[in-house]
């Protein structure tokens, strides 16, 4: 059987067993309501407030302070449309940068369509990084809101969130991060960090798809986003997804157990990666850098061939990652980070992205690394573009 | 996901790399999304007798390439300016909405075979893109 590896674990990550076998229950017997008022209903509800709790103590928060959603996009959703539209029904300014998910840039430009809003978007630097200093001298009077995400998704860069979190509390702005790459990797406290507001979501640490976490420090006023039956204290309505969260809930306690020692095994791994690779192949270039990027992710372009095709390459050798840029005969469709970053189209064009997971093992990396170096080799002797060397 | 045909040609690539000895070089690229393809040919009076082709660009055109160069090969040039979409359309296999563009590359790659002459001799690196295209 030919061996598979995956190495897109920033796209999502395998449900880990210990979470599979916590959702269970809630899937057979224990299927009741939350909101029943009958012991089948008191053992969800009592299930869900355990995952709360478990979820809110990763990330240094209150139970209280945690709100379950289906998922990142609507944890973002809710603060992106909430905090503002609570503020100002129109003409309000909001800061965020450039290479942002599009869960955050859709909503802002929806904001701004819709009503009015205006949006500032911050240039990170060349490795994928923004200035702190960008967001205290793009403040308005009107300015309702500072987002900003924790991890790139696309290069793994990391924000100054702590910095950016004293600008906007020392100024009174509400400072919401886009956690979702964050959380099981780094530590995350929100309370160190000075946000007001921080999404997370299940399946990027191990935990299963359609459950996400919003964190909103108490007192801060917001609007729902969804409203219904008053589950979560009114500010998401509709029946709780029992076993996602109860699954959410152990995959952020068993995080939190790797946390001590996960960044130094991804910067094992990687740099394995990188000594392997440059042992092997010449004309690679890495878009970020150690210093700017956590271990997990490595986004890399291969000179004279494209990031397309190899990644097609690589699915038929059973190597999983992922690109940035899709080709179509209409559109360009160039990664916004890449070109946020600086790169060159050429670079874009030729742009991969490995994302090691929490069961990535070495074996995994030198194999993808003999499918990939074959595989570059092939492109490359049938490419136009000239090769030197 | 590509269809089997498209995926076994992009992973077995046929014809590919430079005819040393060749009587035309064809370009084909698509501006927007920036692939390009080489093709040599050797001809002998109106008949294609060899193609080499080199390609930079994703998988689907690198396949499109190899299905069509293999029909290239012994016809005349004349021949080829008969085929139609549909026929392209079947050598390639079933394709999702995203992907019709390999059809118009493989109708451009017979296009540009049946009429090397017009086509430059020179070798070009690389296909410069216009700004308008990349604001598309």
């Amino acid at each position: 059987m030919t061996r598979s590896v995956y190495l897109d674990n920033n796209a999502t990550t395998p449900l880990d067993p210990g979470v599979y076998d916590s959702m269970l229950p809630y899937l057979r017997e224990d299927f009741g309501n939350p909101s029943s008022s009958y012991s089948l209903g008191f053992r969800a509800k009592k299930a869900i407030q355990h995952a709360r709790t478990q979820v809110a103590t990763l990330i240094g928060a209150q139970s209280r302070e945690i709100l379950f959603t289906s998922g990142g996009s609507e944890a973002n959703s809710t603060i992106l449309m909430g905090v503002p539209l609570q503020r100002r029904t129109s003409g309000g300014h909001i800061i965020t940068t450039l290479i942002e998910h599009p869960a955050i840039l859709n909503a802002c430009e929806f904001l701004q369509e819709r009503f009015g809003y205006t949006i500032t978007y911050l240039a990170p630097d060349a490795h994928g990084v923004v200035d702190p200093e960008d967001v205290r001298r793009a403040l308005r009077p009107e300015t309702v809101l500072v987002t900003v995400m924790m991890i790139n998704n696309e290069v793994g860069s990391i924000q100054p969130i702590r910095e950016i979190g004293e600008i906007c509390r020392e100024q009174g702005i509400h400072f919401h991060c886009d956690a979702v790459q964050a959380i099981g990797k780094i530590e995350v406290d929100v309370n160190e960090l000075l946000v007001d507001s921080l999404s997370a979501s299940a399946h990027k640490l191990g935990g299963p798809k359609g459950v996400g976490a919003l964190y909103v420090k108490t007192g801060v006023d917001y609007l729902p986003l969804i409203h219904g039956g008053g589950q979560e204290t009114g500010m998401r309505s509709g029946t709780e997804n029992v076993a996602g969260i109860v699954g959410f809930g152990m995959a952020a306690e068993l995080a939190g157990e790797r946390l001590p020692d996960v960044q130094a095994r991804m910067e094992v791994l990687r740099d394995l990666f990188l000594r392997e690779l440059a042992a092997r192949l010449d004309q690679w270039t890495w878009n970020g850098s150690a210093q700017a990027c956590y271990p997990s992710t490595l986004n890399l372009s291969f000179e004279g061939i494209r990031g397309e095709a190899l990644q097609a390459m690589l699915n038929q050798m059973q190597v999983y990652v992922s690109i940035g840029s899709a080709c179509s005969s209409t559109s360009t469709k160039l990664s916004h980070v890449l070109q946020a970053m600086g790169k060159s189209v050429e670079e874009i064009r030729s742009a991969i992205r490995f994302s090691i997971g929490f069961q990535t093992t070495e074996e995994d990396i030198l194999h993808a690394l003999d499918v990939l170096t074959g595989l570059v080799e092939r492109l490359r002797s049938m490419s136009t573009k000239l090769v030197k060397g | 996901m590509y269809n089997d045909i498209i995926c076994e040609h992009f992973m077995n690539p046929r014809n590919t790399g430079v005819l040393a000895e060749a009587d035309y070089m064809v370009e084909v690229g698509n501006p927007i999304c920036g692939d390009t393809v080489h093709l040599y040919l050797k001809v002998e009076g109106k008949k294609i007798t060899d193609v080499r082709y080199q390609a930079y660009g994703c998988s689907a055109s690198i396949a499109t390439a190899s299905i069509v160069s293999e029909q290239v090969i012994g016809r005349e040039m004349d021949e080829l300016t008969q085929f139609t979409k549909e026929q392209v359309s079947e050598w390639l296999g079933e394709l999702e909405p995203a992907q019709q563009h390999c059809v118009d590359i493989g109708l451009s790659i017979l296009t540009g075979c049946a009429h090397p002459s017009e086509l430059p001799l020179v070798e070009k690196t690389y296909l410069v893109e216009s700004e308008e295209a990349m604001n598309k």
